[in-house]
């Protein structure tokens, strides 16, 4: 059994920067059981042997816990998980600003943790003249004191070995605290004297003062602005958008042409045509359209922790804040709601920025309705087949179509907003919702931190959303592929078809015929693919001369106006593919509210499918 | 007696009466408030306002920016420094 670390300190003490320099790429990111925060452990190595656990705790302000994170964490210094607690605990304080977090120091002292305190970010606070009395500081604290820098390495082997050390030391048994505690952490006179206690202390070590830090100041001259403010933040967000499509579309490609070559490979390679079916589009595309989000997740999540990291997220969500909130939704939704126009999933896993449960629930649950990247090549060969390319007002540039597909991504935005409004109004209150967020100083990145967070958030979507949306695309396989008729399979024959004639009745409202509603269900997989399935029960072959215009032709004649209005505004509201379903399912822990965003986003795509038609009936 | 939203802008403010004597009363946002380092008799300033609506409000407290909602701002009554 080896020695159990804990790493216990506020928000923006550059823990997680700690946590990675003490067990470098031996780590795994799970949840803490029951809840969906996020708990990260790792082991310190010595000679490729593990030595030490680490446990990288939700940062905490007291230990009056009033948000999830901060319950977690509490529960965890209690023990009133289950877990096994830990054999030491590091208080990690921020040496540029200790007026604030020596105030967790103090708490943890009363209560009696064995505690080293790792004195982190002082090679900034050196830089910016400050000295301290370390055996002052750590006589007063009870507990050794090590001075380090996550980011330059100075102090890790001190901690390590301090670590070592104590790693020994009997597991506390459960922490008595007296009965009343709790009301005592939010208790006026309990938290002054803990102050007034940290002003002392701080008197007495302090050898030379922190200068303020001015370059935060100036920095934030500009960026929170009123006008440059706004101009760089929409700069930022610009660039987050452009870099996940552009950057992340040539690696998706390339995975998918990886894929695409492989399957040819294998497929001359296979004679008999059932296994090759199998091998090349039930396996093959299956794995390469789990792979092809990577990049984009990868992407975005770089980016997304580089702000986090250089203490800009919080600013944009300082900056958006009012005005996210007249539509529901908490500032820091911004990047997961814009990130999402590219692809819901990362916009999905991205959503743990936001600290509150609820409004983290609440942007996951609308996050569907933007408009992503996948529905694109539905909507270019819907509206190139009901709308004509004629000018809007006599503007050559502004013509038809692209008004409607602005349309189509504004019936979007605004129909998650109102969701948003409702569900702001029907979900259960589970705790304060409430902004008082610390906006951290600047800082530069670093590197390492950036790669193990794009590491640790591909390796997460692969095991915990691959295995689902893997099984579910063998599923649709099969449907599509049996039975065969002469050893051929028809999409008209196959079980698909007869399950989406049964459902014709349910959409004849909507004006689908069993030929539509045979090809959404290899949709589910993936939107885009409705596209060939239409093909597939038109009996146009994909790619060849012609294919757009016949497309076009086949879809009005065959099917009429109304109902292609009515697909393209299904298309707007669902269905949800199942890679969205499978990483909501992981991110909320369980089955309930994927299913919950599966079912209203059903009922608003009938009920506007269904307008749509009659709208489109009644006009024409 | 003012409350944070309505103080001046960038002017010493001293936290008055923010405090409840009866624990119970208390509610998280509050206690929150609390251990950032609002309680009586600390200084704070309030350093500027979001460019929409006018919130939320950027408080420095302790040496650390915190950003408060005009609601949360509301809680917390002050007096501006002589």
């Amino acid at each position: 059994m080896i020695g159990q670390v804990a790493l216990v300190g506020m928000p923006n003490v550059g823990k997680t920067a700690l946590f990675n320099k003490l067990t470098g790429s031996f780590q795994r990111v799970a949840n803490f059981p029951g809840v969906t925060v996020e708990k990260k452990s790792g082991w310190v190595t010595e000679n490729g042997e593990k030595i030490l656990e680490v446990i990288d705790l939700p940062g905490i302000y007291s230990l009056d816990a009033t948000t999830l994170d901060e319950k977690v964490t509490k529960d965890f210094l209690l023990q009133k998980e289950k877990e096994p607690s830990a054999n030491i605990f590091v208080l990690v304080l921020d040496a540029t600003n200790l007026d604030k977090s020596l105030y967790l120091a103090f708490q943890l002292k009363q209560l009696g943790y064995p505690l080293v305190i790792a004195l982190n970010l002082m090679d900034e606070a050196e830089k910016r003249g400050f000295k301290i009395d370390l055996e002052k500081l750590a006589k007063a604290l009870n507990a050794e004191v090590i001075p380090t820098s996550a980011s330059t390495g100075f102090g890790i082997s001190e901690l390590k070995s301090a670590l070592k050390k104590h790693s020994h030391l009997e597991k506390l048994s459960q922490i008595t605290i007296p009965e009343n505690m709790q009301k005592t952490f939010r208790s006026p006179k309990y938290v002054n004297d803990i102050f007034r206690q940290v002003d002392l202390l701080l008197k007495e070590v302090t050898l030379s003062p922190l200068q303020a830090d001015t370059l935060t100041q100036k920095i934030d001259q500009f960026v929170l602005h009123p006008v440059w403010g706004i101009f760089i933040l929409f700069s930022v967000l610009i660039v987050m958008f452009q870099t996940l499509f552009t950057w992340s579309s040539p690696l998706s490609d390339l995975i998918e042409s990886l894929f695409a070559f492989v399957g040819q490979i294998v497929s001359t390679n296979i004679s008999q045509p059932l296994i090759k079916s199998f091998i090349v589009d039930g396996m093959i595309s299956g794995v390469g359209g789990v792979l092809v989000f990577l990049p984009q997740i990868m992407i975005l999540f770089l980016f997304t922790q580089f702000l986090e990291d250089v203490g800009y997220l919080g600013r944009a969500a300082y900056m958006m804040d009012s005005f996210m909130r007249k539509m529901g939704l908490p500032g820091k939704a911004v990047i997961p709601l814009l990130s999402s126009h590219a692809c819901a999933v990362p916009g999905i896993m991205s959503t743990r920025v936001i600290e509150n449960y609820r409004e983290r629930l609440i942007t996951m649950l609308v996050i569907p309705l933007t408009t992503c990247s996948a529905r694109l090549p539905v909507y270019a060969v819907l509206i190139g087949a009901i709308i004509p390319n004629h000018p809007v007002f006599g503007m050559s540039f502004l013509r038809l179509p692209g008004l409607i597909l602005f349309g189509l991504y504004m019936l979007g935005f605004l129909s998650a907003m109102a969701m948003s409004l409702i569900f702001k109004k029907t979900l259960p209150q589970s705790s304060p919702s409430m902004l008082l967020m610390e906006l951290p100083p600047y800082r530069l990145p670093n590197a390492m931190n950036l790669f193990l967070v794009m590491k640790n958030k591909g390796k997460i979507f692969l095991k915990r959303a691959g295995g689902i949306i893997l099984a579910i695309s063998m599923v649709i396989w099969v449907l599509v592929t049996f039975p065969q008729t002469n050893g051929q399979s028809h999409i008209e024959t196959s079980y698909a078809a007869s399950i989406g004639r049964t459902f014709e009745p349910l959409f004849r409202p909507l004006g689908f015929d069993w030929r539509i509603t045979t090809a959404l269900i290899p949709s589910i997989g993936a939107r885009e693919v409705v596209v060939s399935a239409l093909s597939m029960v038109l009996s146009i072959e994909e790619g060849s001369e012609g294919f757009e215009k016949n497309m076009s032709d086949a879809l009005v004649k065959q099917f009429g106006l109304g109902s292609l209005v009515a697909l393209l505004i299904w298309f707007v509201f669902a269905p949800q593919c199942i890679s969205t379903f499978a990483v909501m399912k992981r991110e909320t822990n369980g089955y309930f509210w994927p299913s919950v965003m599966v079912t209203y986003t059903l009922g608003l795509a009938y009920l506007g499918a269904y307008v749509a038609k009659v709208l489109v009936n009644l006009w024409f | 007696m003012m409350t944070i939203n309505q103080a001046p802008l960038l002017k010493g403010l001293t936290i008055t009466a923010f405090e409840k004597t009866n624990v119970e009363d208390i509610s998280d946002i509050e206690s929150r408030l609390m251990h950032l380092g609002f309680v009586d008799g600390a200084t704070i300033v309030v350093k500027r306002k979001a460019p929409f609506f006018k919130e939320p409000l950027l408080v420095e407290v302790r040496g650390r920016l915190i950003a408060l909602s005009k609601a949360e701002a509301e809680l917390v009554t002050v007096e501006v420094n002589p």
